[in-house]
This record gives C-alpha cells, structure tokens and sequence, in this order.
C-alpha cells in the first residue's frame, strides 16, 4: 500500500517479463524444432499465398510479395495475440487463484510472447526488406511503421481484456473466434491490395481496424508515403474511448471472476 | 485506524452460487435462454469481524469447509466480500498455498526465480537469495531437474524456502505443514520464530491444533461459518478439539455399525491373522448357534453416565455384555484396546487376573471393567473375545467391536499412546 508507483510498476513489469519467458519457455523448449515455429508459421503461408497469386494467377501488383509478406507478419500477431489473450485467465487459473495479481498484467504477460515471436519474424521482414526487395524506407516512415504496430497491439489489448473475462464464462468463445479469424484474414487487405475491392464494400471493410493498420503501415515502409490524415484522427477518435471502454468491461466483468474459474 | 493494528475486519460475509447445471458456455445459452438459471447458496463466511495487532501470531482453525481458506483469500484479496470490509495495514504477503507459479515442466531454478518474482522479489534479490534458497530447501542436486520429477516432498522444501524469502509485513499462510517430513517440520518451527521476533504479522491457517498451539498469540475457531470462538490457543483450541471428538464419535457410530454387520466369520480370519485355526474348526462344526455371543459394550465415564467421549485423566467403565445361549464352563475373557493404526495397547484377561467363572447358564453376562483413563486423545476400539480355559477354542471374538473417544483438555500433550501422570525432575551438575 504504502510502495512507491515506481516500485510497483517495476514489480508488475518483473512479473509480466518473468510469466513471459515461461510461457516461451514451455512453448518453444520442448518442440522438435522449437524457435523455428515462429518463423513457420507467416513464411510458411507467404511461400504458399506468393507463389498461388504470383505465379498461378501473374499478379502484377508492384511489390506484391513484400506487401502480402508484410500483411501475414501483422496478421499472425494480431491472430496469436487475441487467441493468448483470450485464454490467458483460463490458462493462468492456478496463478490467480492464489495470488492477488491485477488482472491487467495476466493478459499483458500472455500476449508479450506474442509480440516476442513477432520482433523475430520483424528482423527477417526487415532482411528480405533491405537485402531481398531493395527498399530502403526513410527513417522517420519505419518509426511510423513501429506507430502502427503499437496501435495494432492495442487493438489486441483492447479485444483481450474484454474477453478475457468472458471466455471464464463462455468456454466456446474460443472456437467462435477461431471462426471469426478467418474472416477476418479474408476481410482484410492480406493478400490484395484495399484498391481491388470495389466502393461499396470497401467501406465496410473499412469498419475493420485491421484494415486501416494493415493499408497504412504497408504504404509507410514500401512506398515511404503517409496519406489520409482524416483516417488516421477517426482511427484515434474511435481508438482511445475502445481502450478505456475496455478498460471498464475488465473491471466490471472480472468481478467476482476468480470463482467461477 | 490504529497503527497497531495489521488488519481490521468488520462484519463480513460472502456466499458463493453454485448453479445447478453448469452452463459453461455461449451455445449451451443461446440454447437455453428462457430457462432460468437455478442456484444453490452456500454461505461460506457469515458476520466475520476479527482485527489482528501488528507483529501477531494469529491463527484460523477450523474443519474443512468451516470458511477458513474463504476468509484467507479474502484478507489476500483474491475474493471480494458480498458484505463487509476489510482494511490493512502495511503491505500484505499476496501468497497464500505453497507452490503459487509453480509449473511441472520447469526446472527448480526456474521455478524459483518464477515463484519469487511473484512474491515481489527483484531478479537482483533472487541472485542473491538463490543460494540460500536452495541451501534450506536441501536440493541442491536437483536443481536442474523439472519439478515434475520432483517427490511431494521436495515440492514442499522447494516452496517453503521460496516462501519465506517474501519480505512483506504480513505474511498468510494456509497449510504450509501439511506435509513433509519431521525434520523439515522443526526447520520451519525456526523460521516461523525467527518472522515473529523481526516483528512480521503472520496469519496461519490450519486444521492441526498442535502447530497452532505452539505459535499462535490469538486463536479464531471458524466453525460453520461462523466465529465460534476468538481468544486464546487454549480457549480455541479446546473448543475445537472437544467438538471434533463429538462429530467423530457421531461418524464412528455408523462406522461401527457397517464393521459390524459385514463382518462375517471369513473377514474375521483375514482381519485377525493371529487366531489358532482351533477357531475356524470349532466354527466348522457348529456353525448355526454361538454358545456365548458378545451383545453390547458401553462405555462410562467417571460419574457412571453412559457416554462415548471419555476424558482423559479420570476413570471409566467398560461394559461388555454377553449372551449365553447354552450352558458352558470356565471361560476366559478377554478385552483387546487398540488405538486408531490398529496398534494393540491393552489387554485384559480374566486368566491373567485368576478370576474364575464357573459355570455359566443361559442368560445375560456383565463383565464390568474399571480402568484410569490415561488414554491421549484420540479414537480407540474394543475388541471383546471369549474362549476356554486352555485359549485353544474361542467361543466369540469380536474384532473392534465397539469404539470410544479419549478428549484431552490440554492440548499441548502429545496425541499417542498413553499419558501416564508424571513428574520431571531436572538435574544440572555444577
């Protein structure tokens, strides 16, 4: 009670880095080809999605690979993130059961090894970047690439901590949202450009905060451009009242949580 | 708030909902959406209030199900309280079991550093504390291994070292000596001695009154629920320990009755591997009618009141009643006391006090036994037999027929075997 807010920050960043490593440690340890996983998963499916668009159907989008390469990194987090979030009360059951955490730091702790996976795959994005395609964006749009890649992880937060809490109740959520992925991997501009969808389906694809994210970090590091400022301050409108909403749903919802675990 | 007090409880309660059907999830809703959820109420804590002064020993004790680990989570803040609140005082250990992080498929070390880090210890502490960690704990060659291969015990050792490294100001803790060895048991004695004179506030929970006999400043007995009793470790403790004898005795009496009415003559051989096959022959031979059968044993206390729950220290009475079917000669009886690991501790014969009975016409039998009671506490079973003068042939012989219970004021005294009435002299040489 009477520790410092620094102390305390540091006890939660201690804890949050510590449940980190064990879930990487129990994930990638043990597995035949352990870390390579991570890298499987999104360059696996680009090598099969390149090669079906580029070759079969000659695609000719300028940077297409690059493009798609980047979409699937983006999407394999935001993918692994939500599904850890999601279970991470369930799963950390044993945790909180008998110790009085908040609960903020369970969820944060179970998408960090997420967002671990990711950095990797970011290296080998940026080697093929660099080395493979030749594009060398300026400075100030990869920092602008990193912006996005925050505000993705904050629409993970966001999901995480509103469901969270309902997945200790609704055991099925999980298997709705394996469904509910899949459209999304279709609904948002992953392996096609948003400019191939026509007007007025390509405002409801725009309702999809993966859209926005995907479009604009891809625009930032392979055509060094920013464009729309309006979709950017509506995206931070909608994003910021998101995340204290969220904030609320864990509180309420969490309520009495750890008795029904 | 007072700054002498750790922790201030007022009027709390909590009950939990326990549905009856479990609808665990979204479709099994969807489903069901007009059936009204039905619920059980169980009341887990009713009116709790209790405050605990700073650098106290304080312990809850209770049976299983009486709240006690209800009220810990909620001091720990893991429950909140439907009623009531709850202040405290200082910084609150947030562990409460043994093993808090603990994963199997991690090593001890890991294990350590993940446990600690829970506790609010610094990766900087850890280095520095792991040495001693692993020196009380005893594991250094393990330390590598995955807790999984780990025995209950060692769990145990590994958990407590880590435990006690929690530098808070109020440290809880449910069961911590549940298990593990004697040895063990005497080091952490050390430890609790060593938090309690550096001044640490140390809630203990636990069903076993000779752990929270030997710390306790202050005892709260939970039972039901409710507070039963808030006082001293005597107070407590003997409230606690005189209503237990009374379930017990209440449980033991359909025990009883289940021995007694599966207990047919082949049991009988395979739970008394001692008995002459001279039994089994007799049986053989005249299986229909006992001559003598056992037919009731009452026990007595010392104000000749029939009652099961005997107090040590004073005298009692043992009833055995026989019926005599027919006409039989010169018996020996006999009256075995074991004690609850169906150890033998007593045994009386009427050989062995040359008592001779005679000849023996159909009718009733009281043999009536008068013996100071310096049983400890706990549970002890009768076993009446009768046979013939030579002990060859037994006429009857009733495995742990009957049963009373031995409650003992004093709980510090030792709960085994006997607790003779004793004196201790203590001699230093110069």
């Amino acid at each position: 009670m009477k520790r410092s807010f620094r102390k305390n920050l540091n006890y939660y960043w201690e804890i949050i880095w510590m449940l980190a490593k064990t879930d990487l440690k129990m994930r990638y340890e043990g597995s035949f080809l352990g870390i390579i996983w991570v890298f499987l998963k999104p360059f696996g499916i680009f090598l099969v999605i390149n090669y079906v668009f580029s070759t079969i159907f000659n695609n000719q989008t300028e940077n297409y690979s690059i493009k798609l390469l980047i979409g699937l990194i983006l999407f394999t987090f935001f993918q692994d993130a939500t599904t850890n979030g999601m279970t991470s009360f369930v799963n950390k059951t044993a945790i909180l059961k008998k110790v009085n955490l908040p609960k903020w730091i369970i969820i944060i702790s179970s998408t960090i090894h997420s967002g671990i996976a990711f950095l990797f795959n970011l290296v080998i994005l940026f080697i093929f970047l660099y080395g493979y395609y030749q594009i060398f964006p300026k400075p100030q749009y990869v920092l602008l690439f990193f912006y996005y890649v925050v505000l993705l992880y904050g629409v993970t937060v966001i999901f995480s901590f509103i469901t969270a809490p309902l997945y200790a109740k609704f055991r099925d959520l999980n298997q709705i949202w394996e469904v509910l992925l899949q459209v999304i991997f279709f609904g948002s501009p992953i392996f096609y450009p948003i400019t191939a969808i026509p007007y007025p389906v390509r405002s409801i694809l725009y309702a999809n905060p993966l859209t926005y994210i995907l479009e604009h970090s891809r625009l930032a590091l392979v055509n060094s451009s920013f464009t729309s400022p309006e979709h950017h301050l509506l995206f931070i409108c909608i994003f910021i009242p998101s995340f204290i909403g969220s904030l609320w749903c864990l509180k309420k919802f969490s309520r009495n949580l750890i008795e029904r675990l | 708030m007072d700054q002498n007090i750790a922790i201030s409880v007022e009027h709390i309660s909590k009950s939990f909902s326990i549905p009856h059907e479990n609808r665990n999830t979204l479709r099994e809703r969807l489903m069901h959406f007009r059936k009204k959820m039905t619920y059980e109420t169980f009341h887990a804590l009713d009116d709790i209030s209790f405050e605990i002064r700073k650098g106290e020993f304080f312990s809850i004790i209770g049976r299983n199900g009486s709240g006690k680990s209800t009220l810990l989570k909620i001091l720990a803040g893991i429950y909140t309280p439907d009623k009531g609140s709850i202040r405290v005082n200082g910084e609150i250990s947030p562990f409460l079991e043994l093993g808090v992080g603990f994963n199997p498929e991690l090593s001890g070390k890991d294990n350590i550093y993940l446990n600690s880090t829970i506790l609010g210890l610094s990766k900087k502490d850890i280095d520095k504390k792991f040495k001693s960690i692993v020196d009380f704990s005893e594991l250094d060659q393990f330390i590598d291994l995955k807790l999984k291969n780990y025995s209950s015990g060692m769990q145990v050792r590994l958990a407590f070292a880590t435990a006690i490294q929690s530098n808070r100001d109020i440290l809880l803790m449910d069961e911590v000596l549940a298990v593990g060895d004697v040895r063990f048991q005497v080091k952490c004695y050390q430890v609790f001695e060593k938090l309690i004179k550096s001044g640490k506030t140390i809630v203990f929970v636990s069903h076993d009154p000779d752990s929270v006999q030997k710390y306790s400043d202050r005892v709260l007995y939970l039972e039901q629920a409710r507070m039963a009793v808030l006082g001293s470790p005597n107070e407590a403790l003997s409230k606690y320990m005189y209503s237990n004898a009374i379930k017990a005795s209440e449980t033991t009496a359909l025990e009883d009755q289940n021995l007694f009415s599966s207990d047919g003559l082949k049991d009988e051989e395979e739970l008394l591997p001692s008995i002459t096959s001279a039994k089994i022959d007799f049986f053989d031979n005249e299986p229909i009618e006992k001559m003598i059968e056992v037919s009731e044993v009452r026990f007595f206390n010392k104000d000749d009141v029939e009652e099961k729950i005997l107090t040590h220290g004073e005298t009692m009475r043992i009833d055995v009643v026989y019926t005599v079917n027919s006409t039989v000669h010169d018996l020996v009886f006999k009256m075995l006391i074991r004690d609850q690991l169906h150890q033998d501790l007593f045994l009386s014969s009427t050989l062995a006090e040359n008592i001779t009975t005679g000849e023996m016409m159909p009718g009733k039998v009281i043999i009536s036994y008068k013996i100071p009671n310096y049983f400890s506490r706990g549970k002890y079973s009768v076993s009446p037999s009768v046979c013939e003068r030579t002990q060859k042939i037994y006429y009857e012989r009733c495995d742990d027929f009957a049963s009373f219970q031995v409650h003992q004021a004093n709980p510090i005294k030792p709960s085994m075997g006997f607790n003779f009435p004793h004196s201790i002299n203590l001699l230093k040489s110069l």
